[in-house]
């Protein structure tokens, strides 16, 4: 997502205790934030939870950002450390085998890749890998700046986002089949 | 150019839609309601998952290049034992200020945003990272000296050795640290690179007039522990501005 330097402005009024200011983050960035949370967490309740979390951070912390990344990126990276803080404490999904989720008889329309069978194969997935190929794909930001989210080098980027998206695909082939 | 188009098409449909603004107004009612959280657990075991946590972030080059030295070292050392006297003297106290010097670099660190981010006061921060690498160079030097001591037949008792590197390398590290968070790790390296060599002159005829201070003697330990004290107590209140809005 483009950032202005509006989003500057608005991380600078937080800062200082503009409570409208943080309405307007929250009108501008709520939709991409959860979203990017909702495939880390892998429902709605928990994905919540975080956003609160997140914001409470952000309420609590905008003062520190001093311009060096981008508001979005900082951001991003805010929300990516309260979703650690809190899945980290949560048991791990238990990898339910391809056939126990499939229909008995899968049809043409299943067979298609559709976004809740997506969800339920995003979630097998080590959440090093979720989160890269939410921030890539939900957020289409470059490898850059996902490396500069995550504090990691844009190499290893590139060859999480390939496995997720390998592994993705042998888990939604493998039930199709 | 994504491989899997399809996969990529459907990953972006189904993020049902966000909550309304209410969640706005419940979380600064919750900022209004609840302290800043120090985290859970004991002090103990707080401090503890700091340390692991500070330890992960900070670069992997820190670890490794003490250990390729002091590694270095000790081959040296075990191929030629008249060597054992002053080699440790020099480079314990090189790998511990080259190695403090450059922890505190919030220009160059890539998380220093996102870790300010945190509850956890900057002072604390620095004060874990200060820890993690001095104690780790300590521990190196100390397995060094053991090592060299191993092959028997050295005129040393290994509570000498240490007292040959101990002072210098925390007077060093000292320096370092407080150019480093006073004014940027650059000068804080080329300074204690500068203090180094006269250190190692001093071990020579061309510098043998330096006051034994410099080498193992109390007020070397004093003066480096006040300024360990110093950087850590004065620095990062000063780029960093107290937590507001609980």
């Amino acid at each position: 997502m483009e950032t202005t330097p509006a989003d500057a402005a608005l991380l600078a009024a937080i800062g200082e205790g503009d409570t409208a200011a943080l309405h307007a983050l929250y009108e501008r960035y709520g939709g991409p934030l959860f979203g990017f949370l909702y495939r880390l967490a892998g429902d709605r309740g928990t994905a919540e939870e975080i956003l609160q979390d997140t914001l409470l951070a952000v309420w609590r912390s905008a003062h520190s950002f001093q311009g060096r990344s981008s508001p979005s990126t900082w951001l991003f990276g805010v929300a990516r450390r309260q979703a650690h803080n809190r899945l980290r404490l949560m048991p791990p999904p238990v990898p339910a085998e391809p056939y126990e989720l499939a229909d008995p008889e899968p049809g043409p329309e299943e067979a298609a890749v559709g976004a809740e069978r997506v969800q339920r194969a995003l979630r097998r997935l080590p959440l090093q890998q979720r989160e890269v190929l939410a921030l890539s794909v939900l957020e289409d930001l470059s490898h850059q700046e996902i490396a500069e989210i995550l504090a990691i080098p844009v190499g290893t980027v590139k060859s999480r986002l390939h496995h997720a998206r390998a592994t993705l695909r042998g888990c939604l082939d493998e039930r199709v089949s | 150019m994504s491989e899997f188009p399809d996969l990529d098409a459907a990953l972006r449909t189904g993020p049902p839609p966000p909550p309304g603004p209410a969640i706005v107004r419940s979380v600064l009612l919750r900022a209004a309601t609840t302290p800043v959280e120090l985290g859970r657990g004991s002090r103990l075991g707080r401090a503890w998952h700091l340390l692991l946590a500070e330890a992960r972030l900070m670069h992997r080059a820190v670890w490794v290049t003490g250990a390729a030295v002091m590694a270095l070292a000790v081959v040296i050392m075990a191929l030629q034992p008249h060597s054992i006297g002053w080699l440790l003297a020099l480079i314990a106290p090189l790998v511990a200020g080259a190695s403090v010097a450059t922890l505190y670099a919030p220009e160059h660190d890539a998380a220093f945003e996102v870790v300010a981010a945190t509850p956890t006061p900057p002072r604390v921060i620095l004060l874990a990272r200060v820890l993690l690498v001095l104690g780790y160079d300590l521990l190196l030097a100390l397995a060094a000296s053991g090592l060299s001591l191993l092959r028997g037949g050295v005129p040393y008792s290994l509570g000498e050795l240490i007292g040959t590197w101990l002072a210098p390398m925390t007077l060093l590290a000292a320096i370092g640290l407080a150019l480093s968070v006073q004014w940027n790790p650059e000068a804080a390296v080329a300074v204690s690179l500068g203090a180094w060599v006269l250190y190692a002159l001093s071990h020579t005829h061309l510098l043998s007039g330096l006051p034994p201070g410099w080498r193992t003697h109390p007020l070397t330990y004093a003066v480096a522990v006040a300024m360990l004290a110093l950087a850590v107590l004065i620095e990062p209140r000063r780029r960093l501005p107290a937590t507001h809005g609980s």
